[in-house]
């Protein structure tokens, strides 16, 4: 449900790069610098690399600066933007992460996240810091960091989540509760891996 | 315990399958108050979605923020050599 700032913000985004494409330098260099710091951290937790990371940054703005004519305005360009880098991402893509994860039950992944269990609240107090998120999203695999980055931290919407990650709807929705426990039950492992601080 | 408890017309596991749809406000309102009933009822449901929302607010608001400053300043140089040579 978008409230009305949101919706301020892809209008600016929808004006600066109707100029940018008629070939306002300031324009694009305005759209840059509102998403460069979400398209990093996108990247950055695909590539868990940082090199790799900064290429994919560069790259998405490049093909941005190329193809702004070509933005056709069906989706938000922030969720644009996503698509690109997830591509130019994937390019950079480690092996590792192309191995497919077990399908796991929703009943496994609610009892690992805490359900029914006295240290639940571990996970509460972990995820309000950024480190142990950090931490816990680096272990997560590819496709689901990707869905929590979009949705829970860029905030976009549902419809624009799953544009970007080319799903519909219902298996981007599906995609996300899954990473939403499989991230609170890790928050709750790594918590007893540390001695809790008062 | 078991996901099997039924409360307020809805198993725990219909909770724990409800409960992305009901952290994102994506419910009907019928099926809004059945999972909030069950919630007021049903500490284990009650506090793993806690948790979860939990999840959901921290990554969005402790993970934000811009690119590094020289991250940002790199990018700027690459974009103005390919606007030049455009
Ligand atoms: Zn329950």
């Amino acid at each position: 449900m978008p409230d009305q700032a949101d919706l301020a913000d892809a209008q600016r985004d929808r004006d600066l790069i109707a100029r940018a494409a008629a070939g306002d330098r300031a324009a694009f260099g305005a759209l840059v610098a509102r998403h460069r710091g979400a398209i990093h951290r996108l990247a950055t937790i695909l590539t868990r690399d940082a090199a790799a990371a900064e290429d994919v940054l560069q790259d998405t703005f490049v093909a941005a600066l190329r193809g702004a004519a070509g933005f056709r305005g069906d989706g938000s360009v922030a969720s644009w933007l996503f698509a690109i880098a997830r591509h130019a991402a994937h390019r950079h893509g480690r092996r590792a992460d192309q191995v497919p994860v077990a399908p796991e039950s929703l009943d496994a992944l609610g009892a690992a996240a805490g359900w029914g269990q006295p240290d639940v609240e571990t996970v509460v107090a972990a995820a309000e810091e950024r480190a142990a998120l950090e931490r816990a999203l680096a272990e997560l695999p590819v496709d689901e960091r990707a869905v929590l980055v979009l949705r829970d931290v860029e905030g976009l919407s549902g419809h624009d989540t799953a544009a970007a990650l080319e799903l519909t709807l219902p298996a981007m929705k599906s995609r996300l509760h899954r990473a939403r426990l499989r991230l609170a039950a890790t928050l709750r492992r790594q918590g007893g891996d540390h001695v809790p601080r008062s | 315990m078991s996901l099997d408890r039924e409360l307020a017309g809805l198993t725990c596991r219909q909770v724990l399958d409800r409960l992305g749809d009901y952290l994102d406000g994506d419910l009907a309102p019928a099926a809004r108050a059945a999972v909030e009933t069950h919630l007021r009822g049903c500490d284990a449901c009650a506090r793993l979605g806690g948790a979860v929302g939990a999840v959901v607010g921290g990554l969005r608001q402790r993970l934000g923020g811009d690119a590094p400053a020289d991250v940002a300043a790199r990018l700027s140089e690459r974009l103005a050599r390919e606007a030049g040579e455009a």
